[in-house]
């Protein structure tokens, strides 16, 4: 039967006089893009991205990407204001600055002022890759199979996913099975791990640890109608090992609230997460309208609500502008807490990081683009502003006169270029 | 070509557009006047009414009788441009007419490709018998056409004849073209189903509103020339994507005289397809 394609193809060929296939166009993608983040006072962030994509024969691709992070500037070590100056030494994480040696690096104390949310400097770089080959396995089902590295200081992460996506035989609906595995080792500064809750001047280490990440996701998505694609996903995931922060602290508070001492931070050593995503793309004479909403929560109390919706406007020649707004809202994990009393019972779990307390963020962005020859250019801009319970109930004594959680003002900046060639 | 044509282009200048688009509409037309059943200065009617005489054909005619005298080979016969004398007996208006046995039998004599005498310049039809390019005409067009606008611009573009589409490659900005397949139910107005296509011709055989019904069979209006007789069990239509509309209208043709098969047919080629049953 493959004979009739063969003969049919050049019966055709004579037909019309067409010089055998042309070369194939379109065979390689090139991605780049610099993300700049900068959180107002505390961290920055700036991101080079690459990516290189080529197509090979039968519907097979391969993907290369490399991502590099430089991240400085200072972020809370979970200690909270007091009502007089703090010192702390040693960095809230990450690494020494290249050329300092371990000793140097101890020496520089960080002094925070009373009433001030304590954030300690860091400085740290990570380099990741990521492989990724996909094929289609029948002429409805492609599976994609990558593989991650990553590494940092004092962490490294190796890992892997396998996802699979089947169309139904009018191509309308398509379903997705994936599953990931997550290896890492983190290796902290000082030499290893801290005793949990033990107080920060023991200083007494473990050595390294280690964490497994599993996910599982399922999704189904379908073509509405001409202009109308939907999708929903679920997702679950299970993290198991060394979950705690090694460098963030609990404050110990006296009787009137203020701060006497401080311990290491402890979380659960198993977490289980869940999240359920619905995602829209409908277009408009030109224009597409793109919203999705996710609702998340896991083992540790955390439950949150993600909403973004992105208007896609398209202007002439091609150029496009798409402003975009998120809301995002998070309860607190159940063993996140504000400060612990001194005398009474160490409960197992406690943490002040203020990404596992109640917080809501809105982001309002904008991206631009512009096509070129054979690709697109395009600039992104976002403000982001974090916002939490600044004066919370269960503030003890004089902590309710200080903000426990100033709020976040971030501004992202992306610029990226795309191109097939 | 009894349907709606368009020529989508990617990224040129109002002027250019124009141009290419007269060309396009030209050509379109010229083809069709040339090989139309019905017209009288074409070359088919002049086949058609030349009462068992030779006819001297120009090169592009004899392109296409080398062509189908091919699909004829590879088809086991049953790829024939001699088969449209059975639309006399065979009215596919949604009725539940089916015509006799005894009148099929009368036309069967005047069907077959291997009673034509096809000498390059010279074709020879028995009196009685006809000729007609209905079956590749317009993915013939949509793929000359094509070739046409290749020679004016290198910008990416789309022929769309009522259907059968050719797609030149990548947009501009290097995304795929996305091309709806139309649902027979509600023509115009929902897809059934939409697809990136890289580059390729598209053609579709079958059409959901030419059928006859009758005692509960549905007689769709692809004949097997071999026997004069619809074939039973053929998909509502198939769309099928190969490197050239031409080859694309013939698969999807074959594909169709497989009846319950098509699928398994159009698998067997490997080629990108759909079937709506």
């Amino acid at each position: 039967m493959q004979l009739i394609r063969n003969r049919l193809r050049t019966a055709t060929c004579a037909l019309l006089a067409v010089a055998g296939t042309a070369a194939a166009e379109g065979d390689w993608k090139a991605d780049g893009a610099i993300l700049g983040y900068s959180e107002a006072g505390r961290t920055s962030v700036f991101e080079p991205i690459a990516s290189l994509k080529r197509n090979l024969p039968n519907g097979q691709f391969l993907t290369g990407k490399i991502v590099l992070d430089v991240m400085t500037g200072a972020s809370p070590n979970g200690a909270m204001p007091t009502d007089h100056a703090q010192t702390f030494t040693g960095a809230s994480g990450r690494s020494r600055r290249s050329g300092q040696n371990e000793s140097e690096h101890r020496r520089a104390p960080t002094v925070v002022q009373a009433g001030d949310m304590p954030i300690l400097p860091f400085h740290d770089q990570r380099a990741s890759l990521d492989l990724d080959y996909g094929r289609p396995l029948f002429r409805t089902l492609k599976a994609d199979v990558s593989g991650h590295a990553s590494i940092e200081s004092d962490y490294v992460s190796r890992g892997t996913s396998l996802t699979f996506n089947w169309d139904t035989p009018n191509r309308l609906t398509t379903f997705t099975l994936a599953g990931g595995a997550n290896f890492d080792l983190v290796e902290p500064i000082g030499g290893g791990k801290p005793i949990a809750l033990n107080l920060n001047t023991d200083s007494t280490r473990h050595g390294s640890a280690d964490k497994t990440v599993l996910d599982g996701m399922f999704g189904v998505s379908r073509v509405l109608s001409r202009r109308w694609l939907v999708g929903v996903n679920y997702g679950y995931g299970r993290d198991r090992g060394y979950l705690t922060e090694p460098y963030k602290v609990v404050s110990i508070l006296d009787p009137n609230g203020s701060t006497t001492a401080y311990r290491y931070e402890n979380r659960p050593d198993l977490r289980s997460r869940q999240s359920a995503f619905f995602t829209s793309a409908y277009q408009l004479r030109q224009d597409v309208i793109h919203i999705s909403y996710r609702y998340y929560w896991d083992t540790w109390g955390v439950k949150s609500h993600t909403a973004d919706v992105k208007y896609r406007y398209e202007l002439p020649h091609s150029h496009y502008l798409e402003p975009n707004l998120r809301y995002y809202s998070q309860s607190a994990a159940s063993f996140f807490t504000y400060g612990l009393m001194d005398g009474a019972p160490l409960p197992h779990y406690a943490t002040s990081d203020y990404r596992y307390g109640q917080m809501a963020s809105t982001t309002i962005g904008l991206k631009y683009g512009i096509p070129v020859s054979g690709g697109d250019f395009n600039i992104r801009a976002e403000y982001m502003r974090q916002t939490g319970k600044s004066h919370p109930s269960q503030a003890v004594g004089v902590q309710k006169d200080f903000n426990l959680f100033p709020a976040v003002n971030v501004m992202i900046l992306q610029i990226g270029y795309s191109r097939n060639f | 070509m009894a349907s709606p044509c368009e020529v989508l282009l990617d990224s040129v200048s109002h002027r250019d557009a124009s141009e290419i688009l007269d060309n396009a509409a030209t050509e379109a037309l010229r083809i069709e006047h040339k090989f139309s059943r019905y017209r009288s200065d074409s070359v088919i009617q002049k086949i058609n009414t030349s009462g068992g005489n030779p006819v001297e054909v120009d090169d592009e005619t004899a392109k296409l009788l080398d062509y189908a005298a091919e699909c004829y080979s590879i088809s086991d016969g049953l790829f024939d441009v001699t088969s449209g004398v059975l639309r006399k007996v065979w009215k596919f208006d949604g009725s539940d007419c089916v015509p006799e046995q005894s009148a099929i039998e009368q036309l069967l004599p005047l069907i077959g490709w291997s009673k034509v005498a096809w000498q390059n310049p010279f074709v020879t039809l028995p009196a009685g018998m006809e000729i007609d390019f209905g079956g590749i005409g317009k993915e013939y067009a949509v793929d000359t056409t094509a070739s046409l606008i290749r020679e004016r611009t290198n910008s990416s573009f789309v022929v769309n004849y009522g259907g059968d589409l050719f797609v030149s490659g990548p947009r501009f900005h290097g995304k795929f073209w996305v091309i709806g397949v139309d649902d027979p139910n509600a023509t115009g107005e929902n897809a059934i189903g939409a697809i990136r296509v890289p580059r390729g011709g598209i053609a579709t055989s079958g059409d959901a509103r030419r059928f006859i019904l009758k005692d509960g069979i549905r007689y769709s209006h692809i004949l097997n020339p071999k026997t004069g007789w619809p074939v039973a069990d053929a998909p509502h239509s198939v769309t099928v994507i190969a490197e050239t509309c031409v080859e694309a209208g013939i698969l999807s043709t074959l594909a169709m005289l497989q009846g319950p098969n098509s699928e398994s047919f159009l698998e067997d080629q490997q080629v990108q397809f759909w079937a709506n049953r």
